[in-house]
C-alpha cells in the first residue's frame, strides 16, 4: 500500500526527532491522527482536555527542553482554540510548529461547515511562516521549512492540511521544474561578534564604577560566564522574572527579580548604577531601568531585532550570550574598589530579612509569603517550577530562592 | 493566564523523573487548570517518578487584579468582576484519584509541603490564603499611593484588612532588619 501524506508527515517529524505531539482530535485531522497511531510506536501523542492547553505544553516543552514543540489540531473551532498558546510561543520566542486540520479542498470558499480563513487567522501568531498543503508533494518542504524556521528564528510556524490531503498517496517531489526539494537536520549556530565592538563594550564596562547587570531567559547556559564578570566588576545582578532560573539566588550579588513583582535590591542597582550590561533580556518596563541618558549601556541578544529596543544602548552585541561573555571576559579589567559591591551585597542581605519579616506576619489565614517562604528550601533540587499569573507571580518572583540545577518558567 | 498547569504536564512528559510543580491562582484553576488535572489523571502512571504538585493559592479573589484596580486606577475593588466562586480544589482532585491536600492554617504548611513532596501519586495542594496582603511594588510612587487611599475612601470592602496588612508591608521595609 502507498504511504499516504499523512503517514509521510509523521515520519518526516519522526525524522526530525520530534518524540512527542500535543494535541486533540477532530474530523478535520483524523487523517494525521491515523497516520500518529500507525506509529504510536515511534511518537507520542498527548491528548489534552483544550487546544489552549496542547499549545501551552509545546510552548513548555520547547522552554524546558530547548527543542521544538509540536501541537495538533483540527480545523475551525480547534484551530481557534490553539491562538492564545501559541502566542504564548511566539512572545517567549520559542519554537513552535502547529499543525492544523481543514476542509477538503473542493469545499474552500464555499462558506462550507467550520471553514474558517485559516490563513489570516495564524497570519500574525505564525507570520514567519505558514502554508497550506494543496498537493502530496508539497508535504515535505512544508515540514521541512516550519521546523527549520521555527528553530532558526525561535518562532511559531504553521502547516494547514485540508482533511482530502491528509489521505492521498504521498508521492516525492519530481525533478523537474517548480519542484522543490528541501531537507533535513539543523544546530544553532554559535554567533559571536566582531572583536572591534567586543573591545568597545569592553571600554565601557571598564570605564564604569557602578556596574548593573540584567539578565532574561537568554542568558540560559551562561552562569558560569555571568558569575565571572559580575565578580570581575563588581556588579550587582538582577534577574527578569522568566530568566529566574538563570542565576541561584544563593549567590550575594543576585539582586533578584526586576519589576513590579521585583525586589527593592533590583530596582536600587537600576537607579543607582552608572553602567548596565543587558544579557538575553526584554524586559519591557523601563521605569525599572535606568532612566534614558544616565548611563552607558551594553547589550548582548542573539536576535539582532531585539537589540536597543529596551533602552538606547550604546554598544549592542550580536551573539550567543555564553560565547559572546566568554570573548568578553579576557578584555575586562577586575574593579579594584569593591564599595558598590559591598553596598548592593549589604542590602540583598537585609532585602532577605525583609521579606522573612512580611512572610512571618500574621494573616487570615494564610499569609500566601509565608507558604512561598515555607516552600522555597524545601523544593527538591532539580525541580521544575512552572508560575502562572496573578499575585502568584509575586510570591514566585520573590519569595522562592532558585537553587543551581533547578528550572522555571511562567507566562 | 493558565499557563501554570499545562507547563507543569509538559515539564514532567520531558523530564518524567524530576518533580515538576505549578504554582496557580485559584483563577487560573477554574478557567482552564481543573480541566487539566483530567489529563494529568489520564497520564501519571507512565512516569517513573509520578511527582506532580499543583500548588493552588485559593484567596477567591482575582488579587492581582484586584490590587490593580486599586493601585493604578485608584478605584474600590469591583466584586463583580474580582469575586472568584468558592470551589474545593483537593476534593476535586480526591475525585480524580489523585491526592488533595487542604491546607487551612499557617501550622498545617509544612506538614503538608512534606507530605506532598513524599507522595507517589501527584497532588493538589488547595491552600486558603489571604487576599489582603498587597503584592508590593518595590518602589511605590506617589500617584500609586495616592490611588490606593482613594480606593479605601471609595468604600473598598476590604478596606480595613487592607489598611491593616499594607500598614505592616510598608513599616517592614523600614525596619533596621540586621543582615
Amino acid at each position: 500500500m502507498a504511504q499516504q501524506v499523512s503517514d509521510f508527515i509523521v515520519q518526516r517529524l519522526i525524522s526530525w526527532g520530534v518524540k512527542r505531539i500535543f494535541g486533540y482530535p477532530g474530523d478535520g485531522i483524523n487523517g494525521v491522527m491515523g497516520a500518529l497511531n500507525r506509529a504510536k510506536d515511534k511518537i507520542d501523542f498527548i491528548q489534552t482536555r483544550h487546544e489552549e492547553m496542547a499549545a501551552f505544553m509545546a510552548c513548555a516543552h520547547a522552554k524546558f527542553t530547548g527543542e521544538v514543540g509540536v501541537c495538533i489540531s483540527t480545523s475551525g473551532p480547534g484551530a481557534i482554540h490553539l491562538l492564545n498558546g501559541l502566542y504564548d510561543a511566539k512572545m517567549d520566542h520559542q519554537p513552535v510548529v502547529a499543525i492544523v486540520g481543514q476542509q477538503a479542498r473542493m469545499s474552500m470558499g464555499g462558506d462550507y461547515q467550520q471553514e474558517v480563513d485559516l490563513h489570516s487567522l495564524f497570519k500574525d501568531v505564525a507570520h514567519e511562516y505558514v502554508h497550506t498543503c494543496t498537493s502530496p508533494a508539497q508535504a515535505r518542504h512544508l515540514i521541512d521549512r516550519a521546523i527549520r524556521i521555527a528553530r532558526t528564528h525561535r518562532t511559531v510556524t504553521c502547516v494547514i492540511l485540508p482533511n482530502d490531503v491528509q489521505e492521498l498517496d504521498y508521492t516525492e517531489p519530481p525533478h523537474t521544474h517548480g519542484s522543490v526539494h528541501t531537507g533535513i537536520s539543523y544546530s544553532a549556530p554559535e554567533i559571536v561578534p566582531s572583536f572591534t565592538d567586543l573591545q568597545a563594550a569592553a571600554d565601557i564596562l571598564n570605564q564604569g564604577n557602578k556596574v548593573a547587570i540584567l539578565i532574561g531567559a537568554g542568558a540560559a547556559g551562561a552562569a558560569d560566564e555571568i558569575i565571572e564578570i559580575a565578580e570581575i566588576l563588581g556588579a550587582g545582578v538582577a534577574k527578569a522574572l522568566l530568566g529566574k532560573a538563570v542565576l541561584p539566588d544563593d549567590l550575594p550579588f543576585v539582586t533578584g527579580s526586576i519589576g513590579l513583582l521585583g525586589t527593592k535590591p533590583s530596582y536600587d542597582l537600576m537607579m543607582e548604577c552608572d553602567t548596565l550590561l543587558m544579557v538575553g533580556t526584554n524586559f519591557p518596563y523601563s521605569e525599572f531601568l535606568p532612566k534614558e541618558g544616565k548611563v552607558k549601556a551594553v547589550q548582548i541578544d542573539i536576535d539582532g531585532r531585539m537589540l536597543g529596543l529596551r533602552y538606547p544602548t550604546d554598544i549592542n552585541l550580536q551573539g550567543d550570550s555564553r560565547k559572546t561573555l566568554q570573548a568578553l571576559t579576557p578584555l575586562l579589567e577586575k574593579k579594584k574598589d569593591r564599595a558598590w559591591r559591598e553596598k548592593l551585597e549589604d542590602e540583598i542581605r537585609r532585602w532577605w530579612k525583609v521579606l522573612e519579616a512580611r512572610a512571618m506576619k500574621s494573616a487570615n489565614p494564610i499569609n500566601p509569603q509565608r507558604f512561598f517562604w515555607e516552600l522555597s528550601p524545601l523544593l527538591p533540587d532539580n525541580c521544575i517550577l512552572s508560575a502562572d499569573s496573578g499575585s502568584i507571580a509575586s510570591w514566585f518572583a520573590m519569595d522562592i530562592r532558585m537553587r543551581k540545577g533547578m528550572k522555571a518558567s511562567l507566562r | 493566564m493558565c499557563p501554570g498547569v499545562p507547563y507543569a504536564i509538559a515539564a514532567k512528559f520531558a523530564y518524567p523523573d524530576r518533580v515538576s510543580i505549578a504554582l496557580v491562582g485559584d483563577g487560573a484553576m477554574q478557567m482552564m487548570g481543573i480541566n487539566e488535572l483530567i489529563t494529568i489523571a489520564k497520564y501519571y502512571k507512565r512516569w517513573p517518578d509520578p511527582r506532580l504538585i499543583i500548588i493552588v493559592l485559593n484567596n477567591q479573589d482575582l488579587n492581582m487584579v484586584t490590587w490593580e484596580q486599586r493601585i493604578m486606577v485608584g478605584d474600590p475593588k469591583f466584586e463583580a468582576s474580582q469575586d472568584v466562586p468558592a470551589f474545593n480544589y483537593a476534593k476535586y482532585a480526591q475525585m480524580l484519584g489523585l491526592e488533595g491536600i487542604r491546607v487551612e492554617k499557617e501550622d498545617d504548611i509544612i506538614p503538608a509541603l512534606q507530605q506532598a513532596m513524599n507522595t507517589r501519586v501527584p497532588v493538589v495542594l488547595d491552600v486558603l490564603s489571604d487576599p489582603s496582603i498587597p503584592p508590593l511594588p518595590p518602589h511605590i510612587t506617589f500617584k500609586q499611593a495616592k490611588n490606593f487611599y482613594s480606593s479605601i475612601l471609595k468604600g473598598d470592602v476590604n478596606a480595613w484588612d487592607m489598611i491593616k496588612e499594607t500598614y505592616k508591608e510598608v513599616i517592614e521595609n523600614y525596619l533596621p532588619h540586621k543582615a
